[in-house]
Order: structure tokens, then C-alpha cells, then sequence
């Protein structure tokens, strides 16, 4: 089927704001919208940039902004993507745009290292493996899921309007160990985010669980750790 | 003009190899890991069954055994006393993993989860023996990000988005790397005492592969450019189980949690094939035998792909039919295959707990690569010589642990365990030389390459050669090969190189420029696949996962030795370092 | 299959005892902290007190009786005697504005730290938000403790 693409580009060497490049690809429904950009990059304007990987929605490279909603290109079948046989692809929101579809990760890097995400165990760990029971260990299991695509982030307005919030998912990466039974550093890490910089930005709006494409529940997540600050247990 | 820095290790690649030996390396020296994509994209992340170490804790488990699977799912062209140092400290390695925070799965008792995998058996009742330690069918991703965090929490230096396009190498010595800074467009000369090549596989040859579109083999292309030769290149794994058409990975754990694969007969044809272990024998052996029931007439409506069959209630009956007693039912396949599950649900639109899933043979690993000794050292010929200075680990390197066909979980115990003696290595070797030096134009041979395909004005279109490499590829130099088509597919390549010279692209800008990275990734591809082609050529055997239709059967007499081949296509033969185990039929 | 001494389960869990031991798990700056939990508590009681209100004015009395002399008798004028509803219903009101002009500023301070970057554009509405806010509170606690009727006398006495 013929599908006509309108995607954000914008070139820093050369221009001065950015503008909508329009492409018609014949694509097959069951293709995913990371194909069809790579037919426009591949046979109709190889001047398009985006980042890119695996291609099966594991690495979390291509995070754009697929008619209007976050997504990962690789995930998003042309079926499922095309409205009225046209797709708008446009980088994410809220970071800087370097080039086309590519933004600047690095604070949304910085604020995952904040948050100090590694396990924090003094204690000395013993010959063989540290125990923990499958009950303990299906309490995080739903923030391990995270990949730091940067959709929940980048579609949180609390994010939009101030870049300094930490986003979604350097909770849910702190929460992945604060739930840890094996981690010892919950206290450092609910300093961090009982900042007013942390979790106290979040005003419960949703986008960010709607959009996480590894469907993780990113806004219980973040209730869990304010309820962790405001009773001072974890459990 | 090119910025400048020194290290005293670097470490190419941020997958699993890099970042352990960048983790190992940073505890006594200055080190700084360059990588094209933000670490926790590299492909690691994408492996799915689980990490083999004969922890022994669902059940009785031998490190013995699992260097015996190892070396015989090689086919016997593993280096016995590498593969030995794999089993051996695979125990040590996992269990470091855990001690840094890895969420392996848990058995009742709070340890860790194992699970069976394709190849992996307890060597005295021959059965298929729970080996792999496994965290959902997510472990790849979790090694991933555990290695990453604890290189955040040891303040690794990272070069995110630089992408290596040469290496310094003078007089049989490395002495560092050149690389461009893709947001800038600017070269960097990377000074370095240590250089590690842990840049990944390079399935981007082929057509249908599980690989990422980042792994063109940028580590083994730059060591070919630089006169070094690499090892048992016509050695390629095809996984059996890829989503027809599109090649993305379904983890051999499906098979280890009962799965099997059906033709259109509804048989379960692998009981022909490997009676013993059937679905769960090694993977060259069951992408084969796909093939062969395809070409039977028995793939599904005649076409070419068969079904691995999820259904609980079918995956029952067989265990029945085996004594096995197992059951399982949709919910514990949910829980312990989501992420697969997810991928036929979303790519297929189909429910695999209901319905047979559509695979086909996909290409997958590199058992080849640079060679290296048992401390990751990079090999200059066949007569052990090293290349001081540079190391490698990971898929691009060959040590050989892996031979002519890699055992599932393999590799992620090759990453951990060879990565840590190759960080620790480089920073022993790091604290006792001095640094060597370099001319202050040592980037300009890369910067001229660069510039010469950016301003090519050819009109040869980078998509279209690849898109023709990858065809041959699949079709000649894949799971079945015969002498016509390695010469037709070495014709072809040639002829792509010839054709590559006139490449054109459209962006001629500097900053970002993807255009003109993916075609310096097309000519490391091409290089690699000429030596791929003609190694295979060369080798008139049968072996692993390099199947030759016109010489079917394994030549030990003449055949077990690695493949060392040069840019320049000469080759030279090295001797598998043997040990316990001598060659035997290897049956499944 | 014997349970191992090392406990699994996590009541007994030894690295979680360590750390509810040593570590104090409430940040330093709780500022922010009990403000989130202010603007809960606050908004579930302004929900039933507004409600409330409301079902009183239009649903048990109607839009007609709603004039001064109704409020002056539910909250008494200056010098009565305050009986037990009319200080019941001083009290009731009360909460009401205050809840009601805290729950509001606070969340004015949110929405303002959210959009105003430039530090002293953001002070300058925070102070005259305040101004304004803390005026109307006082003025109408005011009313409500001296009586309707002072506050009718003060506008006429303005006027």
C-alpha cells in the first residue's frame, strides 16, 4: 500500500528552523514504520537521520513521535500507525533537537545517573549467589523491563515544561532497585527523588504508562516510591 | 585538525565484552570505552535464553560436562584448553554477575534459575540438563544494563556516538585508534597503550538475521585493513528459529521450555534428525534439518519456513510421549517467554499460545572473528605471535571457544569471562609499557577515506549494493553451500567492491552524518564477506555451521585446523589445540 | 526440600533489617513532601466541605434565600451571643476558606515554578499572589469571627 510520510527534518548546517519533508513509500501493512523510514533514508533521500538499532523493540534507539504519540519505530507496524493513509513522524519533545529525527539524550542520561542506578550492598556477598525468594524477585520485575528509550520522559508535560524534573524513567529505574531485596541504598536514592526535582513533579497525567512500549506501569511505579517517602517503608 | 586524547586502555564496543573489560581495566588504569551507539543499545541486550554455568542448582551439573557439550558442539574445532578456562569460570562469572546485581530468576529455595537449552546435556544420561541461568527470556538485556550500571557506579569515561574508523597500528604494535564524534562530525585520535576490539558480529551480511543494524563488523573490517588476518570466518551460525520474513530472534529457551518444531504434516520431524536430544540438539543442526524438510516438500503449504509449536497442550503431549514429567501450562509459558510471546503478538498478529508460529533459519552469530589467545591478546599469524597492545573479546573476537558452531548461552559466558580477562590484561600490561609514539597526521589516511565517499561523485547507490550483497549472501553462502555458488558469490562480491568505488551518497554534511556512516559500514561488510566466501571455498568439509553440499561429510584428517585468512585473500592453517576430548561422530 | 539457614522471605531479610536500622529513610528537605501530602488531605476535605456547601445553598435551601440576612443569622452579628451553630457553622466555613486559599496558593506555587524560569518573575507573582491570597483569608476570617455585620458596617462606613 502507498503511504505518504510528512517527517520534521532539519539540518543544522544549513537551516535555520525546521520543516515538514514529504515521501511517498509503498509499504506492506505488516511492515514496521522504522522500514519505511529506511526506504525514504535508502532510496528517495539518504539525507534523512535517525537513530536505529535492533529493529525488534529492544534497545530503545528509535523513540520518535509517531502521529503525535510516542513510540518505537520498530514496534509500530504500518497498519496500526496509518491514519487516512498518512503517517507524521517527529522527533521526541522536550530534548534539544540535534539533526532530523535525532535529539540530545544526554540529559535525559544524566538524569538516570542522578538517581544512582546500581546496586548498592556493602555487605560481603558470600561464594555463591545472594538468595532472593521468587516472590522478592517478582516485586521489581516490572521496572527491570526498562530499555531508556526516553518515551515516558520525553511525553510527560512536568518534563516539557521543566527539563530539570528527573522524568519517569530514572524513577522507575530507581524504583527497579529501591524494591531490590539485594539493595542496601533506598535511602540515598528517595534523598534524590524526594527533591522537588523528583518524584514530586509527577502530577499522575498517565502519558508516560500509555506510551512505555515494554508496557511497564511507569505511573504505579512512581506511586510506590511516593509512598515509600511519605511512610518511610518499602515494601 | 583532530582533537586528541590518551588513555591507558580503550575499549572499542560497549556490549557485554566491552564494558566487563572496560570494568576490569578501570580499576587500576585510565580507561575510556568508545562505542557508535549509547552502550545500552548494543546487541547484548537483544540476547534472550539465558547464561550457561554449571552452577549445579536444579540439579546435578558438571563444569567438565558443559566444556564436553561445548567442544562437541563445536564440532571439535574448539580450542579445548580456551573452552576449558569458559566452563571453568563461567561458574565465577555468573555468580559475579548476581553479586552485581544481575535480576537472575529464582528458583523456590532463592537461587538462581536454570533452565535446558539446545545442546547442553548432562554428559552421563545424555538428557538435556538445566544449565542456563536465565531472567525471563530478558537476561541478555539485564547483563546489559548490569554491566552499564556498574561502570556508571566505577566512573567508566564513555564516548558515546564515536564511531571507530581506523586503528594505529605500527610495526606489529597498537598504539591507539581514530574515530569520528557523530554529533560534530569531528575526528578524534584515540592515543592508547591497550586497545580492546569488542565491536560485535556482522549478520548485516545477509538478508534475513536476527543482527542489529549496527553490526557491520566495523572491529574485524579494521583489523583485516590493518594487516591482521582473522580466524575461521566461514564459520556462521543460522539460528533455526527466526520470525519468517523479518528474522527476528525467537530464543532457543521457547525449545527449552518444551516448544518443538512441526512440519506440514504436524510431525515432530526433529525425532529423525536427533533422536536423542530432538528439538534441543545443537542449532546447525536443526536450521539443517528445516532446510532439509523444506526441500522435502514437507515446509508448511509447501512454502519455506515450518512452525515451532508453543501450544502448552501440545508441548505436553510430547513430554509425555518422552517420560518427561513436565507439564506446563499458558500461564507459566506467559511468564517465563514474555518478551517472545510479545514479538509474535506484535510483528505476526498471531497468539503462539494458541497457534504454531512461522520460522525460518535466520543469520545469527559469528564463530569467527579476530584471532586471540586465552588473555584476549590479538593473534598476528598462526604462529602465535601477538599484537602487543591489542586485545579482543566478544563476537568479533575467535579464541576459538565457540569452533564451528556456538552452543546457545555461550556467548554470554564468552563476553563475561573473556571480557574480564582481557580488561584485566590490558591494565597488567598497560601498567608496565610506556606509551608509543604516533606522528600527529596518524589521522589522515581515515579522514581522506571519509572524505573521499563523502565527495564520491559515482552513481552507485550504497542501498542497492547492499541489498544485492545481502541476497547472494543468503542465497550462496548460507546454510547449504556448493563450490558454484561460493565461486558465483565470490564473483559477486568482487564485483560490488569494484561497484563500491563509484559510491555516491546524498547528505554531504558533517554533522550526523548517517548517510555517509552506513557507507563505511557497506565497505567493511564487503570486506568481510570476500573473506567470508572465500574461506569457505577453501574449506572442503563439513563442519558445524559450515555445511558443504558437495563434500557432506567432516574430514578430520584434513580438515581440523583453523581458517587464517588476509585482505589480500592469502590464507594459512592453524592447528586445533586439542585436549580430553578427541573427535567423534557427533550425533544428537 | 529443607528451607536454608539464610532467610528468604522478606521480614527476615538481613539486608533490609541493616538498612531500616542505620538509615533514616525521610529526605532532609520535606518541604516538598508534605506539601504533595497537604494538597491530598486538603482536596479530599475541600471535596466534601465544597459539596457540602453547595447541597446546603441549592439543594436543601434555594438560590432565594440566599441573602445577607441568611448569612448574617447562620454566622451571628457583632455583640450576639454566639450559640453552638452559629460557631459551628464559623468553623465549617472557615476550614472551607482556609483549605480552600492554601490548597489554591500551593498549587498557584506549582504551576508557577512550572512556567516562570526567570527567578524573579517567578518571586514577583509568587508575592503578590500571596498578598492577595493571605488578604482575602484574613478578611474573611475576619467576618467570620466579628459577625456579618461588622463587615456590612465597615463596607458602608468605606462607602
Amino acid at each position: 500500500m502507498k503511504v505518504h510520510f510528512k517527517i520534521k527534518r532539519f539540518n543544522p548546517e544549513k537551516d535555520k528552523k525546521s520543516y515538514w519533508g514529504e515521501y511517498d513509500v509503498e509499504a506492506e501493512e505488516s511492515d514496521r514504520v522504522l522500514d519505511a523510514l529506511q526506504t525514504v533514508k535508502w532510496e528517495i533521500d539518504g539525507t534523512l537521520n535517525f537513530r536505529r538499532s535492533c529493529a525488534h523493540g529492544i534497545c530503545g534507539s528509535d523513540a520518535m513521535r509517531i502521529n503525535g504519540r510516542n513510540s518505537l519505530a520498530c514496534k509500530l507496524l504500518i497498519r496500526d500507525a496509518v491514519q487516512g493513509g498518512k503517517i507524521v513522524v517527529e522527533p521526541i519533545l522536550g530534548l534539544p533537537v540535534i539533526k532530523d529525527l535525532i535529539v540530545d539524550m544526554e540529559p535525559f542520561f544524566a538524569h538516570y545517573r542522578a538517581v544512582m542506578p546500581y546496586l548498592i550492598n556493602d555487605t560481603e556477598p558470600g561464594e555463591r549467589e545472594r538468595l532472593q525468594s521468587p516472590e522478592e524477585r517478582a516485586r521489581f520485575d516490572d521496572s527491570t523491563k526498562c530499555i531508556l528509550c526516553a518515551c515516558c520522559t520525553t511525553s510527560c508535560p512536568s518534563f516539557w515544561v521543566r527539563g530539570d524534573y528527573v522524568g519517569p524513567a530514572a524513577i522507575v529505574q530507581a524504583h527497579r532497585f529501591i524494591f531490590d531485596s539485594r539493595d542496601q541504598g533506598a535511602a540515598k536514592r528517595l534523598d534524590v527523588l524526594g527533591e522537588p526535582e523528583g518524584v514530586w513533579r509527577c502530577r499522575t497525567v498517565f502519558n508516560c504508562s500509555e506510551v512505555c512500549p515494554r508496557d511497564i506501569q511507569v505511573t504505579q511505579a512512581i506511586g510506590e516510591v511516593k509512598a515509600a517517602l511519605i511512610t518511610g517503608r518499602i515494601d | 585538525m583532530a582533537q586528541y586524547h590518551q588513555f591507558d586502555a580503550l575499549v572499542v564496543g560497549a556490549g557485554g565484552a566491552g564494558l566487563m573489560a572496560a570494568l576490569y581495566a578501570s580499576k587500576s588504569v585510565n580507561t575510556a570505552v568508545i562505542s557508535k551507539l549509547y552502550p545500552t543499545r548494543s546487541h547484548t541486550g537483544a540476547a534472550q535464553g539465558g547464561i550457561s554455568a554449571a552452577l549445579g542448582n536444579m540439579e546435578p551439573d558438571k563444569w567438565e560436562w558443559h566444556a564436553y557439550d561445548t567442544v562437541k558442539g563445536g564440532d571439535f574445532l574448539s580450542d579445548q584448553d580456551a573452552v576449558d578456562i569458559l566452563c571453568k569460570e563461567a561458574v565465577e562469572a555468573v555468580i559475579d554477575l548476581e553479586h552485581m546485581g544481575l535480576p537472575f530468576d529464582r528458583t523456590a529455595d532463592g537461587k538462581i534459575s536454570q533452565r535446558r537449552f539446545g545442546g547442553h546435556s548432562n554428559n552421563e544420561t545424555k538428557q538435556p540438563v538445566q544449565r542456563a541461568c536465565h531472567a525471563a527470556d530478558r537476561t541478555g538485556h539485564m547483563i546489559l544494563q548490569t554491566l552499564y550500571q556498574q561502570c556508571i557506579k566505577n566512573n567508566v569515561r564513555f564516548f558515546d556516538e564515536f564511531q571507530m574508523i581506523d586503528m594505529i597500528v605500527i610495526d606489529g604494535t597498537c598504539r591507539g585508534v581514530v574515530a569520528v564524534e557523530l554529533k560534530t562530525g569531528e575526528i578524534h585520535v584515540f592515543h592508547a597503550k591497550a586497545v580492546m576490539l569488542a565491536t560485535g558480529g556482522f549478520g548485516k551480511m545477509w538478508k534475513i538475521s536476527s543482527n542489529a543494524h549496527s553490526l557491520t563488523g566495523d572491529g574485524p573490517s579494521v583489523a583485516l585493513r590493518c594487516g591482521l588476518p582473522l580466524q575461521d570466518m566461514e564459520f556462521y551460525q543460522f539460528h533455526p528459529t527466526g520470525i519468517y520474513k523479518m528474522g527476528i530472534l525467537l530464543s532457543e529457551a521457547a525449545r527449552g521450555e518444551g516448544a518443538i518444531f512441526i512440519n506440514d504434516k504436524g510431525e515432530r520431524f526433529m525425532e529423525r534428525y536427533a533422536p536423542t536430544m530432538k528439538d534441543l540438539a545443537s542449532r546447525d543442526v536443526c536450521s539443517r534439518s528445516i532446510y532439509k524438510e523444506v526441500r522435502a516438500g514437507n515446509g508448511i503449504g509447501g512454502k519455506d519456513y515450518v512452525y515451532l509449536d508453543f501450544r502448552p497442550e501440545r508441548i505436553n503431549k510430547y513430554f509425555e510421549a518422552d517420560g518427561n514429567p513436565r507439564r506446563v501450562d499458558a500461564e507459566y509459558i506467559e511468564k517465563r517467554l514474555p518478551d517472545i510471546i510479545e514479538f509474535v503478538r506484535v510483528y505476526m498478529g498471531i497468539d503462539p499460545i494458541t497457534e504454531p508460529v512461522p520460522i525460518q533459519p535466520t543469520a545469527h552469530y559469528a564463530m569467527g572473528g579476530i584471532p586471540t589467545d586465552l588473555d584476549a591478546r590479538v593473534l598476528l599469524d598462526e604462529n602465535g605471535a601477538i599484537v602487543h597492545g591489542l586485545y579482543a573479546a566478544g563476537e568479533a573476537a575467535c579464541v576459538s571457544v565457540h569452533g564451528a558452531n556456538r552452543l546457545g548461552t555461550n556467548s554470554l559466558v564468552d563476553l563475561i569471562v573473556f571480557g574480564r580477562r582481557g580488561g584485566k590484561k590490558m591494565a597488567e600490561f598497560a601498567k608496565q609499557t610506556e606509551f608509543l609514539p604516533i606522528s600527529q597526521e596518524v589521522h589522515k589516511p581515515a579522514e581522506a577515506m571519509l572524505n573521499g565517499i563523502r565527495n564520491n561523485d559515482g552513481k552507485e547507490h550504497p542501498g542497492q549494493i547492499r541489498k544485492e550483497l545481502q541476497l547472494h549472501m543468503d542465497e550462496h553462502v548460507g546454510v547449504f553451500r556448493t563450490k558454484q555458488g561460493l565461486e558465483a558469490a565470490l564473483e559477486e562480491i568482487r564485483g560490488l567492491k569494484e561497484r563500491y568505488k563509484r559510491i555516491h551518497i546524498d547528505d554531504k554534511g558533517v554533522q550526523w552524518n548517517t548517510d555517509l556512516m552506513e557507507a563505511w559500514e557497506l565497505g567493511c561488510l564487503l570486506d568481510l564477506a570476500e573473506v567470508t566466501a572465500i574461506s569457505a571455498l577453501a574449506r572442503q568439509e563439513s563442519r558445524g555451521g559450515h555445511y558443504r553440499e558437495d563434500f557432506p561429510d567432516r574430514d578430520d584428517k584434513n580438515f581440523l585446523k583453523h581458517t587464517n585468512v588476509w585482505s589480500d585473500n592469502h590464507m594459512s592453517y592453524k592447528p586445533v589445540r586439542m585436549g580430553r576430548y578427541q573427535p567423534t561422530e557427533r550425533k544428537y | 526440600m529443607s528451607m536454608i539457614p539464610t532467610p528468604v522471605i522478606a521480614d527476615n531479610n538481613p539486608y533490609r533489617a541493616r538498612y531500616l536500622a542505620n538509615q533514616k529513610m525521610k529526605p532532609r528537605n520535606a518541604f516538598e513532601r508534605v506539601a504533595w501530602q497537604f494538597m491530598r488531605y486538603s482536596g479530599l476535605a475541600l471535596v466534601f466541605l465544597a459539596l457540602s456547601h453547595w447541597g446546603l445553598q441549592h439543594l436543601i435551601n434555594s438560590v432565594h434565600d440566599l441573602t445577607l440576612d441568611a448569612t448574617i443569622s447562620r454566622w451571628g452579628i457583632a455583640g450576639q451571643t454566639a450559640t453552638l451553630e452559629i460557631w459551628f457553622w464559623r468553623a465549617y466555613y472557615a476550614v472551607l476558606l482556609g483549605l480552600a486559599m492554601m490548597h489554591g496558593l500551593n498549587g498557584l506555587r506549582q504551576v508557577l515554578y512550572d512556567y516562570f524560569h526567570y527567578r524573579p518573575l517567578y518571586w514577583g507573582f509568587m508575592v503578590l499572589s500571596t498578598v492577595l491570597i493571605v488578604f482575602v483569608s484574613v478578611a474573611g476570617l475576619a467576618v467570620l469571627l466579628l459577625g456579618v455585620n461588622a463587615a456590612a458596617t465597615g463596607a458602608a462606613v468605606v462607602r
